[in-house]
C-alpha cells in the first residue's frame, strides 16, 4: 500500500483526524519552547531555588480567583529598566524609577520584595529610598539603603550586584514596622494595634482604617517609588523590579518551591515527544529490521533473532526497567535505550511473519530473477507489504514509552536534569500535594501525560481500518 | 416436478465505490429428485452472491430483490426462525466455498456433523453414530471423527463439508466450487462420490464452478453466468454441444482439449465493475461477433427451443431504435 | 493429562524457563560488571565481622592479636564469597544467591516480626501484591469479556465508538495517576474510602471484620488497575470476537440451522477464547507493572511498594535485586497459569502445530 493513501486513510477517520490536529498542536508547542527556553533549564532554572525565591509557594493558578467569592492577591513582577526623571544635583544626579501596580484583592499580597539588579559606579557608592504611594495619596517610606561601599584592592569603577541581585525583603523590614503607626496617626489619626501592624504588617500597608476599627483594604493604583542618588552621571544603573507576592499565581499555580508549574509543564512536552517518538523510531526501526532480516534470510540467523526475541518479549519489563535504570543512573538517553532494547521482539515476530509468505511471492521472484540484491529486494518488494502494520506499531510504541517514563519519573528514577511531567507529579506525591489537596500540582501533569499519549492512540485508532481492513464500514 | 423456483433475484452490496450489482435478475428452476444444474461463472460473476441469497445469508450491507420458492414453501416470506428450523438443512444444504476455513477450528469434526442431527431431538450417541456412519460414506477412515479440522487435509476437509451436508438428507444441496481448491486426482474423487450421492440418494444439487468441463460431468442442465445475469441456460448437451450464447462459446473454445485440432483460445480483457456496468450488452466489450446495437441496448433472455435461451442480439429481433 | 498436552506444555515450561534464566543472568551480570555485588557481598562480611569481634573480644584481650584473628577470618570470608576472583568468576554464587534470596539485609526495612532479611521481607509482601493483582486480573477479565462480546455484535454503532475512545484514554491513562485522582476525588473530596494503606488503624476484631475492612482498602487501588487496563481489553476482546464472527465456520454453522445462542457460543466464543486469553497473556506484564504504581501511590504493602521504598531516601540494593527477581518469578508462574488454559483451549497447540503464542 503506497504511503500517501496510509495517511490518507488516516485522515479520512475521525480518531484519525483529532490525533493528527492534537500531534500538530503538540508539535508547534515544542517547537515554541525549544526556541525559548535555555539549554540548561533543568539545571540552571528549574533545579536552582534562587531563581524560584520570590514567588509563592504551593499556591492555585490565578484563574481560580474566578471560581471563589473570596480575591486573592493575583503574583505581580514590575520591572523598570529606566529611570522615569532626572535631576542634577549639582554635579550629582537623583533618578527616579517608578513601579506602579495594582491591588484589589480581599486579602493582602503574601510578600513584598525589591530586587536590584546590577549598578556599577566611579566614586561613591549610590543611595536609594523606596517608597511606596498609596491610592489615597498617602506613602510610605520603605527603606533607605546604600549599595555596597568600594572595597580595600578594588579599581574603579565597583560593580555591585552582578551575580548574585541584591534582594530586600520589604514585608519583613524593621523599617516598615516603624513606619506603618506613624502613616496610621499622621493620615487617619487613629491608632491601630500594635499587635496588628508587628504580625501582619502587609494588611495596613495594603489597607485603611475601617468603620469598625479594625483594617480593611484599600484597592487600587500602588507605586512604588526608588529614588536613586548617583555621584557621578556616568554611574549605571540597570534594573530593578518589585514583586508583589500573590496568593494565586499564573496559569497553573506554584509548587512548593514557588516554581512556576506553567514553565515546568510546558517544558515537560517536547521532552515527552522526544521520548515517544525517539523510542517508538527506534524500536520499530530495530524491530522492523530484525523481523525482515529474520522472515527473508531464514536459517541461523532467523532460529537466533527468533529465539532472542522470544525472551525478550516475555520478560516484564517495568521490573527491569527500574532494576537497570536504578543501576545503572538515571538518564534520560540510558532510559530511552533500555525502553527500545525491551519493546522491539513483538515488531520482529510480526513482521517476519508477515515476511515469510512474501518470500516465495511472484513478486519476489521475478525480482530475484531479474539479478536484484537481497537488500533491495526487502527494501522494495517486502518492506513495502508490511508498511501499514510498521506504521501503525511504530504510533502505537510512542505513548507506551511515555507512560513507562513517566512511571519510571514517578519511582524516583527520572533524570534529574530535564524535568518531565512523571518527576513534577513525583515530587507533589512525595511532598504530599495530593493529601494537602494542591489539585493544580498533580492533576495537570498527569492530564498532560494522557493527552500526549492519547494523541497517539488516537491516530493508532485511526489507522485501524488501514491495518485491518475488516472493519470497514460498508 | 420442480422442486426449487428462483424467480428474479437480485442481490446487491454497498460498498465505497458504489453499489456493486452482484447478481441481477437470475431466474431458473430445479427438479427435485436427482437433477444437478450447473452454475458457471468467472471469478466475480455472483455466485457465492445467489448461493447465500438462497440460504438467506446475505451479509448484513446486502440487499436482496425477488423469489424464491421451495416445494410450497415461499422462502422469503418465512421468518427467519421458521426458515431456520424448517428450510437450512432439512431442506437445503450448503458445502460452501472455502473447505480450509469452514469448519469450527475447536471442534472435533464428528461432533460438527452430530450437532445438527442432535438439534432433530436425536440423542447424542445416536447422533454420533450417525455422524461417523456418514463421514464413513464420503470415504473418510473411521478414527476421522474424532479428529480436528487443521490435522485433516483439505480433500479430507471437503468430504467433512459433504458428509455434513447430507446430515439431514436434505433435498437440495448447494455446492459453492467443492473442488477449486484441491488437486486434480482428489478432484476427480469428490466429483465421483458427488455423482454416487445423487443417483443414490435422489438428491437434486445447485453446483457452482467456473469450470465448464467440471460441471458438464455431473450436471444435467447449465447455466451461464456473466457479470451477475444469465447468458444462457439449457440441457447440459445443447449448451455444450451448441452453445448460442458468444460468451458460453468463448467459454467452450478456451478449454484445451486433448484430441483437438485448434489450439485453446483464451478470452481477452476481464468481466467489467459491478459498480458501472456498460448499459448494452455487459458482454459487449468482449465479444468478438459484438456489433453496434449490443454497444447501447442490452438484450433479454429469450427462449430459444427446447428449454434453451440465450442473452444475445444475434438470436432475438434488434430492438426498434437500432433497427 | 495426555501425552498431546504435555508437549506443549513443556515446550511453553522451557521458553519461560529461559525467561527466568536470562533475567537472572542479566540481574547478576549488570551488578558484577557495576561492582554493585562486590560492594553487596563485600557488606556481608563486615557485618559478620562486626559480631565475630564483639564475640572475639571476651576471650582474646590482646589487641593485636583480635586484629590478626580478625584479618584471617575476613581473608577465609573473602575466599568463601570469592571477593578474591574477578566478578564473572563468581557469576554461579551470585545466581544461587539471588535465586534464594540471599542477599543479605535490608538497610532500615523490617518485617513484621522485626527480621531484616531481604527475603523475609520480600517474601512478606508477595501475597499482598499477589491479591491486588489477581483481584484486579480476574475483574478486568470478566469485564472485557462481557463488554467486548457484547460489543462485536454492535461494530460502528455510536456504543461501539465511545467504547474504543474510551479503550484509548484507558490505555492513555498513567496508573499511578489514575490512583491520585480517584484518591482526590473519593478520599478527599467525597471521603467515601481510605484514601491508602491495608488496614484501618487500629484494625477491626473478628475475622470478617478484618476482611471487609482489608477489601475496603483494596478497592481503591483494584479499581485503578482496572481502570487502566480494562479499555484496551474489551476492545481486543470486541476486535478478536468481531474477526472470528466473520469466519466462512460460523457462516455455516448458521446455514445449518444451528439457532443464534448456540452460534455465538459455541462457534464464536469458544472459538474467540484462545485469541482472547492471548490478549490476557499480553496485557499480564503491564498489569504487573501498573500494580507496582498502584501499591506506591496507594501504601499498599506489596512489593511494588517496597520497590518504592527501597529507591527514594538510601538505596537498598539487596532489597531492589530480590524484588526484581521476585517479581519476574511471579510473572513467569502467573504466565504458566495461562498457558495451560490455553493449551487446553485451543486444539491446534496441543499437536505441536505452529500455532504462535502473540497473534
Ligand atoms: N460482502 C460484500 N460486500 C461488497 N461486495 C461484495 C461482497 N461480497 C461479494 N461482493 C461483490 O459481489 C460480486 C460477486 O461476488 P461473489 O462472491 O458472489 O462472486 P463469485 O462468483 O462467487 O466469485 P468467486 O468465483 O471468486 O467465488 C463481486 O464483485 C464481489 O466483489
Ligand atoms: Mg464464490
Amino acid at each position: 500500500m503506497p504511503r500517501h493513501s496510509v495517511l490518507r486513510q488516516l485522515l479520512d477517520s475521525v480518531p484519525g483526524r483529532l490525533g493528527m490536529a492534537a500531534l500538530v498542536l503538540l508539535t508547534l508547542s515544542s517547537v515554541y519552547v525549544i526556541a525559548t527556553y535555555p539549554s540548561d533549564f533543568g539545571t540552571a532554572r528549574w533545579s536552582n531555588p534562587a531563581v524560584w525565591a520570590d514567588n509563592p509557594r504551593s499556591v492555585p493558578p490565578a484563574w481560580t480567583n474566578l471560581l471563589g467569592e473570596e480575591r486573592r492577591p493575583v503574583h505581580q513582577v514590575v520591572t523598570s529598566p529606566e529611570p522615569a526623571s532626572i535631576e542634577p544635583l549639582g554635579p550629582a544626579q537623583l533618578r527616579t524609577f517608578e513601579m506602579p501596580f495594582r491591588f484589589d484583592a480581599d486579602e493582602p499580597p503574601s510578600l513584598l520584595s525589591f530586587t536590584l539588579l546590577e549598578v556599577a559606579y566611579s566614586v561613591r557608592p549610590p543611595q536609594y529610598a523606596l517608597v511606596l504611594h498609596r491610592p489615597d495619596g498617602t506613602s510610605v517610606a520603605l527603606a533607605r539603603e546604600a549599595v555596597g561601599g568600594p572595597r580595600p584592592s578594588e579599581d574603579s569603577p565597583f560593580v555591585r550586584y552582578r551575580e548574585t541581585p541584591q534582594r530586600l525583603l520589604l514585608s519583613g523590614s524593621a523599617r516598615l514596622s516603624e513606619a506603618l503607626p506613624a502613616l496610621y496617626e499622621e493620615s487617619y489619626g487613629v491608632s491601630v494595634d500594635q499587635e496588628v501592624l508587628r504580625a501582619r504588617p502587609l494588611q495596613a500597608l495594603f489597607g485603611a482604617p475601617s468603620v469598625s476599627g479594625g483594617v480593611e483594604p484599600l484597592r487600587g493604583e500602588y507605586l512604588l517609588e526608588a529614588r536613586f542618588t548617583v555621584a557621578d552621571e556616568g554611574d549605571r544603573i540597570s534594573s530593578m523590579r518589585v514583586v508583589v507576592g500573590g496568593a494565586v499565581f499564573g496559569v497553573f499555580g506554584t509548587d512548593a518551591l514557588g516554581r512556576d508549574l506553567a514553565e515546568g509543564l510546558l517544558f515537560g512536552l517536547p521532552i515527552a515527544l522526544l521520548i515517544g517518538v525517539l523510542a517508538s523510531t527506534l524500536s520499530t526501526a530495530v524491530g522492523t529490521t530484525f523481523g525482515l532480516v529474520s522472515g527473508f534470510v531464514g536459517g541461523r540467523t532467523d532460529l537466533v533473532i527468533q529465539r532472542v526475541a522470544d525472551v525478550i518479549a516475555n520478560v516484564p519489563v517495568l521490573p527491569l526497567l527500574i532494576f537497570l535504570v536504578f543501576l545503572l543512573g538515571s538518564q534520560l538517553w540510558l532510559i530511552l535505550l533500555i525502553l527500545v532494547a525491551f519493546s522491539w521482539p513483538g515488531l520482529t515476530i510480526l513482521v517476519r511473519s508477515m515476511v515469510l509468505p512474501l518470500r516465495t511471492s511472484p513478486e519476489v521472484e521475478a525480482a530475484r530473477t531479474l539479478g536484484a540484491s537481497t537488500s533491495h529486494i526487502i527494501w522494495r518488494h517486502v518492506f513495502p507489504h508490511t508498511a501499514p502494520y510498521v506504521f501503525a506499531q511504530l504510533i502505537f510504541f510512542a505513548p507506551g514509552a511515555i507512560l513507562a517514563e513517566a512511571g519510571l519519573s514517578f519511582l524516583g528514577l527520572g533524570d534529574p536534569s530535564l524535568p518531565t511531567w512523571g518527576q513534577i507529579l513525583e515530587h507533589g506525591f512525595r511532598t504530599g500535594a495530593v493529601f494537602l489537596g494542591y489539585w493544580w500540582w498533580v492533576v495537570p501533569p498527569g492530564l498532560l501525560i494522557v493527552l500526549t499519549a492519547l494523541t497517539f492512540m488516537l491516530l493508532a485508532l485511526g489507522m485501524e481500518t488501514v491495518v485491518n481492513p475488516r472493519l470497514r464500514q460498508p | 416436478m420442480t422442486l426449487l423456483t428462483v424467480d428474479d433475484l437480485h442481490v446487491s452490496y454497498r460498498s465505497s465505490g458504489g453499489e456493486v450489482r452482484a447478481v441481477e435478475g437470475v431466474s431458473f428452476e430445479l427438479a427435485g429428485g436427482g437433477e444437478a444444474l450447473g452454475l458457471i461463472g468467472e471469478s466475480g460473476s455472483g455466485k457465492s452472491s445467489l448461493a447465500l441469497a438462497l440460504m438467506r445469508l446475505l451479509p448484513k450491507g446486502a440487499t436482496r430483490k425477488g423469489s424464491a420458492r421451495l416445494g410450497d414453501l415461499d422462502l422469503y416470506s418465512l421468518s427467519s426462525e421458521r426458515f431456520r428450523t424448517l428450510v437450512r438443512w432439512r431442506e437445503l444444504a450448503l458445502v460452501p466455498q472455502s473447505a480450509m476455513h469452514a469448519l469450527n477450528p475447536v471442534l472435533r469434526v464428528g461432533d460438527q456433523v452430530a450437532e445438527r442431527i442432535v438439534l432433530e431431538g436425536v440423542p447424542r450417541r445416536d447422533a454420533s453414530r450417525r455422524a461417523a456412519a456418514l463421514l464413513e460414506r464420503v470415504g473418510l477412515a473411521r478414527g476421522v471423527a474424532a479428529r480436528y479440522p487443521h490435522e485433516l487435509s483439505g480433500g479430507m476437509r471437503q468430504r467433512v463439508l459433504i458428509a455434513m451436508a447430507l446430515a439431514l438428507d436434505p433435498s437440495v444441496v448447494v455446492l459453492d466450487e467443492p473442488t477449486s481448491a484441491l488437486d486434480v486426482s482428489i478432484q476427480a474423487q469428490i466429483m465421483n462420490l458427488l455423482k454416487e450421492l445423487k443417483r443414490e440418494r435422489g438428491i437434486s444439487m445447485l453446483f457452482i464452478t467456473h469450470d465448464l468441463a467440471l460441471a458438464s460431468d455431473l450436471c444435467d442442465r447449465l447455466a451461464v453466468l456473466y457479470a451477475g445475469q444469465v447468458r444462457e441456460l439449457g440441457g447440459a448437451d445443447e449448451v455444450l454441444g451448441a452453445p448460442r450464447d458468444p460468451y458460453t462459446q468463448a467459454l467452450l473454445a478456451s478449454i484445451p482439449r486433448l484430441h483437438g485440432k485448434e489450439r485453446p483460445s483464451f478470452l481477452p480483457g476481464s468481466p467489467p465493475d459491478p459498480r458501472e456496468f456498460p448499459p448494452g450488452c455487459r458482454f459487449e466489450p468482449r465479444c468478438p461477433v459484438a456489433f453496434a446495437p449490443c454497444r447501447a441496448h442490452a438484450p433479454a433472455l429469450v427462449e430459444l427451443g427446447a428449454g434453451q435461451t440465450a442473452r444475445c442480439w444475434h438470436h432475438q429481433p434488434l430492438p426498434e431504435a437500432a433497427a | 493429562m495426555t501425552p498431546s498436552l504435555l508437549r506443549p506444555l513443556l515446550v511453553r515450561a522451557a521458553s519461560l524457563l529461559l525467561v527466568l534464566v536470562t533475567v537472572l543472568v542479566l540481574l547478576v551480570v549488570s551488578l558484577g560488571a557495576t561492582g554493585f555485588s562486590e560492594r553487596m557481598l563485600g557488606a556481608v562480611i563486615g557485618e559478620e565481622l562486626r559480631a565475630l569481634r564483639i564475640s572475639l573480644a571476651e576471650t582474646i584481650t590482646d589487641p593485636d592479636a583480635l586484629e590478626v584473628a580478625l584479618a584471617a577470618r575476613r581473608a577465609e570470608l573473602e575466599a568463601a564469597h570469592g571477593l578474591d576472583r574477578a566478578w564473572y568468576q563468581r557469576l554461579p554464587g551470585m545466581v544461587l544467591r539471588v535465586m534464594t534470596l540471599d542477599l543479605g539485609d535490608a538497610r532500615t526495612m523490617r518485617t513484621f516480626d522485626g527480621s531484616n532479611r531481604v527475603a523475609d521481607i520480600v517474601l512478606e509482601r508477595l501475597p499482598n501484591t499477589a491479591l491486588l493483582l489477581t483481584s484486579a486480573l480476574l475483574i478486568t477479565a470478566a469485564i472485557g469479556l462481557s463488554l467486548g462480546v457484547w460489543l462485536s455484535t454492535r461494530v460502528g454503532s455510536t456504543i461501539d465508538r465511545v467504547v474504543s475512545y474510551a479503550a484509548a484514554i484507558s490505555y492513555a491513562l498513567p496508573a499511578w495517576w489514575t490512583g491520585i485522582m480517584l484518591i482526590l476525588l473519593l478520599s478527599f473530596q467525597l471521603q467515601l474510602l481510605p484514601s491508602g494503606g491495608m488496614h484501618s488503624s487500629p484494625p477491626p476484631e473478628g475475622g470478617l471484620a478484618r476482611f471487609l475492612d482489608l477489601a475496603l482498602h483494596a478497592l481503591l487501588p483494584i479499581l485503578t488497575l482496572v481502570l487502566v487496563s480494562v479499555g484496551p481489553y474489551v476492545y481486543v476482546v470486541r476486535t478478536i470476537t468481531l474477526g472470528v464472527a466473520q469466519e466462512d465456520h460460523v457462516m455455516l454453522a448458521r446455514a445449518k440451522g444451528m439457532p443464534g445462542h448456540v452460534v455465538e457460543r459455541r462457534h464464536v466464543l469458544r472459538v474467540a477464547a484462545a485469541p482472547i486469553l492471548t490478549g490476557l497473556i499480553l496485557g499480564l506484564a503491564g498489569s504487573l507493572g501498573g500494580s507496582i504504581l498502584v501499591e506506591t501511590v496507594f501504601d499498599w504493602r506489596g512489593m511494588g511498594r517496597l520497590y518504592y521504598e527501597a529507591i527514594v531516601g538510601t538505596p537498598d540494593e539487596g532489597l531492589i535485586i530480590g524484588l526484581t527477581f521476585m517479581f519476574t518469578l511471579l510473572y513467569v508462574s502467573a504466565r504458566m497459569i495461562l498457558e495451560v488454559l490455553y493449551v487446553l483451549l485451543d486444539p491446534r497447540v496441543r499437536y505441536g502445530d505452529a500455532a504462535p503464542l502473540r497473534s
